[in-house]
C-alpha cells in the first residue's frame, strides 16, 4: 500500500463507520430497538474492514519512484568509518575510552 | 497504516470510540422518557404475627399488589427490579427497611402486576417485640437497569400500614405455607 493509499484507507473507514454510526443510533432509536442499533453499526463496522484494512489494488495507484541506483555508494560504510574515526563529532567520550582499551589490547 | 494488523488495529480502535460516544448519546434520551406509572399496594391480610424463641417479632404478611409499569421501559432499558420493602421505626432502630418480596421484569410485556394475594418471598422478622400494632410504611420501589448508562430508581410509598395489635393465635395451620393452598382457597401458584 503507498502513501496515497493509507491516507485513502483512513478515510474509507472513518466516514463508513461515522455515517454507519448515525444511520444505526437514528433507526434504532425511531424504532424502539437497542439491539437493531447493535446489529447494524456492527455490520458496518465490518464493511469498513472489508473496504479499507485489506491492501486493495485502489490503495497502490501511486507507485513511489526512487532514484537510480548509482554506480558507487553514496555515502560510507557507517560501521567502518566509526572505527577508524574514534574522535567525530558524533562520538562520546565513553566511546573514545573503549577505543583506548581495544587499542592497548592489539 | 503500513500493514494489515496496523490497519485492523486502527479501525477497530475508532469503531470503540465511536461505540462509546452512541453509548452515552443513547443514555441521554433517557432523561427525555417520560413515565406514567400506576401503582398500588395493600396489606391483603395478616396471615400470622407471632413471636420467635430468641425475642424476635414475626410477620406473615400477603398482599394485594397492582402496578403497569410498562412506560419505565424505554429503548435503552435491559430489566426492572422491582421490590416491596416494609419500613418502620422502633426503638431500637430508628429506620428498619426489611425487603419483603421482590420480581425480576425483562419484557415491557410482563409490566403489568395484577397480584391479588401475594405472600412475602422474604421474612418480616423484627429486631425485638415490636410489630405488634406498627404502623409500618410499604414501599414499592424498582430500579430501572439500561443497557448502558445511569442505574434509575423509583419508589411509591404506602404509609400507615397497621399490623395486628395482638399475637394471631397458635392453632390454626401450623404447616401453612408449606401448604399448596392456603386455608382461604387462595393457589399458591397464583402467588408467586
Amino acid at each position: 500500500m503507498d502513501f496515497e493509499g493509507q491516507k485513502l484507507s483512513e478515510i474509507f473507514y472513518q466516514y463508513t463507520i461515522l455515517i454507519f454510526a448515525l444511520i444505526s443510533f437514528l433507526s434504532g432509536y425511531i424504532l424502539g430497538s437497542y439491539r437493531l442499533m447493535m446489529m447494524l453499526y456492527g455490520a458496518g463496522v465490518a464493511l469498513a474492514f472489508v473496504i479499507s484494512v485489506p491492501d486493495w489494488p485502489y490503495f497502490n495507484q501511486h507507485p513511489l519512484t526512487w532514484l537510480p541506483a548509482s554506480s558507487r555508494p553514496a555515502t560510507p560504510d557507517p560501521v567502518k568509518s566509526k572505527r577508524t574515526e574514534p574522535n567525530s563529532a558524533s562520538t562520546t567520550t565513553l566511546s573514545a575510552a573503549k577505543t583506548k582499551k581495544k587499542n592497548r589490547k592489539g | 497504516m503500513h500493514s494489515f494488523v496496523y490497519r485492523a488495529n486502527a479501525l477497530l480502535t475508532f469503531a470503540g470510540t465511536t461505540l462509546a460516544f452512541m453509548a452515552i448519546l443513547a443514555t441521554i434520551t433517557d432523561v427525555f422518557h417520560k413515565t406514567d406509572t400506576d401503582v398500588s399496594v395493600k396489606l391483603a391480610r395478616v396471615e400470622r404475627l407471632q413471636f420467635l424463641k430468641n425475642g424476635n417479632d414475626e410477620a406473615y404478611l400477603a398482599f394485594e399488589i397492582n402496578a403497569d409499569l410498562r412506560t419505565l421501559f424505554s429503548w435503552n432499558t435491559k430489566q426492572l427490579f422491582v421490590f416491596l420493602a416494609a419500613e418502620y421505626s422502633t426503638p431500637q432502630n430508628q429506620l428498619n427497611q426489611v425487603s419483603l418480596w421482590d420480581r425480576i421484569i425483562e419484557h415491557e410485556d410482563d409490566a403489568v402486576l395484577k397480584l391479588p394475594y401475594v405472600r412475602n418471598k422474604y421474612k418480616l422478622i423484627d429486631q425485638g417485640r415490636n410489630l405488634r400494632g406498627k404502623a409500618v410504611n410499604l414501599t414499592l420501589s424498582w430500579n430501572i437497569m439500561p443497557v448502558s448508562g445511569r442505574l434509575q430508581w423509583g419508589r411509591v410509598v404506602f404509609p400507615d400500614v397497621q399490623l395486628p395489635s395482638e399475637y394471631t393465635s397458635m392453632d390454626h395451620s401450623p404447616n401453612f405455607r408449606t401448604m399448596g393452598v392456603g386455608h382461604d382457597g387462595f393457589e399458591r401458584a397464583a402467588t408467586l
